[in-house]
């Protein structure tokens, strides 16, 4: 196990501020390029030479060092140490991320060492009578191998480069113009009355019966859910829009937006888009349910909106939309004009 | 002048409640405001009422029965009674490209529709089937309004209600327009 993976098990990050936090390590790791040029033993013109050998072949830059032999397998783990070691520490760019405490890290990763590696931690220094030199030195080969394994693994390198691109397209959602109006007094309590715990539970609750519905091929139960769900989202989207809440509006109406295909091809949905629908829309209700607690304790969703991560996770919200969006339309265009007519 | 709302959202029915208070059409004086809160429950206090309303006000977007379903039952039961339809958005997110149903003929998609009306009106309700009005536009991918239209309605008011959008649509069905009329 490693300690990122350690930090979820213990609920003291969640996967998502893992990944980031592994962008940000990446990003500030200098790229092995660097790490060759700063050695002394290449000169700019060797190194261009290089590079432009790397596009030709469109290879990985170890590999051709590899396969040219440029450089030994030996002289290669050489230069990797050395960029390794200039990583900065997961536990570190964590805390900087106010992702988790100083203590909560510091006491995390006494756990972790102690549970993986038997290692000891005594007034904040490592217990050095505890070590075996043997042991470290296996678990350093391992941890090793394990990194060269996660760097040169095609399918996970795939994967991040999939994953940065997704970043790059939530980056690029431009959200509205808010103007925050004042909000409607006249409307205000009552809005807080209709959407209130007891009606975020009810929705919650009916959505967590899809998976269910899905799985008993309850097309029409299913369909009538979504319904449901479709009219509890236009009656509140009525309601925020009168309050000029236009943050929540905007949320509704995408999640509303979406419902209203989902209930047109409900048959269709498998198992594993129905998984996907209603964490989606358990999150949609989270979104506008931090808008309605800003709302309750500031009269306004402006400070909600002002925090730039509020910002992201409604950008990521909106690129899920989108995604969800494309599979109902291609399931929509699989419909023929018979299976339309004999609903009839 | 004397109004029926049926809307299932209680702040819905308070603001059109202020607001046609607030409106004011020649030689029909505001008298009485009842209500309901579903399109099932709209009809029966219609046809409950002696006399009937002279304005009926029906949102789309209701439980148990919708509001074009309550329409095609009203008209049924009464063609010149007047109906002004009210929703809470442009309902015409409902019309949108729904794959192969895009490709339907307009006649088509409203001769599937005159199917489900005349189950309404004969209150047969068959299993596996369409039998809401609301519910075969969305299948069918039609704005509800231009249905409403289609099934007699008189007007559209947009929510959130508005005294001068009110103004221009609430006179004209009352006094009789002939076309539908609607307030951009």
């Amino acid at each position: 196990m490693l300690f990122g993976d350690y930090l979820i098990e213990k609920n003291l990050i969640k996967r998502g501020d893992l990944l980031e936090a592994l962008c940000k390590q990446l990003a500030a790791t200098p790229p092995l390029l660097q790490v060759l040029l700063e050695s002394g033993n290449f000169s700019e013109e060797e190194l261009i030479k290089i590079v432009k050998l790397q596009f030709r072949e469109r290879a990985e830059l170890r590999s051709i060092l590899l396969q040219k032999n440029i450089l030994s397998e030996e002289e290669m783990n050489k230069y990797l140490k050395i960029q390794n070691d200039q990583r900065l520490p997961l536990g570190q760019v964590l805390i900087e991320m106010g992702k988790i405490s100083v203590d909560d890290c510091a006491s995390a990763l006494e756990e972790f060492l102690a549970m993986q590696h038997g290692i000891k931690i005594v007034d904040g220094e490592i217990d050095l009578s505890a070590i075996d030199e043997e042991e470290i030195e296996a678990i350093s080969t391992e941890k090793q191998s394990q990194s060269m394994a996660v760097v040169s693994d095609p399918k996970e390198e795939q994967e991040f480069q999939e994953y940065l691109e997704k970043e790059d397209t939530i980056e690029s959602i431009e959200l509205p113009l808010f103007s925050f109006e004042a909000l409607e007094d006249m409307v205000l309590d009552e809005f807080l009355e209709v959407f209130d715990e007891q009606k975020k539970s009810e929705i919650e609750n009916s959505v967590l019966e899809w998976r269910r519905l899905q799985l008993a091929n309850q097309d029409t139960e299913l369909k009538d859910s979504f319904r449901d769900l479709y009219r509890e989202l236009h009656t509140l989207k009525g309601t925020v829009r009168f309050l000029k809440a236009e943050v929540s509006e905007y949320i509704i109406h995408n999640a509303e937006d979406l419902l209203s295909d989902l209930i047109v091809c409900a048959k269709q949905i498998d198992s594993v888009f129905i998984e996907e629908l209603e964490d989606f829309y358990l999150h949609a209700l989270d979104l506008v349910w931090a808008c309605r607690e800003d709302i309750e304790a500031h009269r306004s969703e402006q400070y909600y909106y002002e925090h730039s991560e509020n910002i992201q996770n409604i950008k990521k919200f909106i690129n899920r939309t989108n995604e969800n969006k494309k599979r109902t339309e291609e399931m929509m265009s699989e419909r023929s004009l018979d299976d339309i007519a004999s609903q009839f | 002048m004397n109004v029926l709302c049926v809307d299932d959202a209680d702040i819905h029915l308070t603001s059109i409640k202020s607001m046609l208070k607030l409106v004011k059409v020649e030689n029909f004086p505001l008298e009485n405001i009842s209500e309901a809160k579903n399109g099932r429950l709209g009809f029966e206090a219609y046809k409950a009422m002696a006399q009937k309303p002279d304005l009926v006000t029906l949102d789309i977007r209701m439980p148990d029965l919708d509001g074009l379903s309550a329409l095609v039952l009203i008209k049924s039961y009464n063609p010149s009674q007047k109906v002004i339809m009210v929703s809470s958005e442009d309902e015409k997110s409902v019309s949108k490209n729904l794959g192969a149903a895009a490709s339907m003929p307009l006649n088509e998609k409203f001769a599937l529709l005159e199917k489900v009306a005349s189950r309404i009106k004969s209150g047969v309700v068959e299993e596996g089937k369409i039998n809401k009005m609301l519910d075969a536009c969305e299948e069918l991918g039609v704005d509800p309004i231009a249905v409403a239209e289609h099934f007699g309605a008189n007007g559209y008011l947009k929510k959130p209600y508005n005294k001068e959008r009110a103004e221009l649509v609430i006179p004209q069905v009352l006094n009789g327009a002939r076309n539908f009329i609607q307030a951009a």
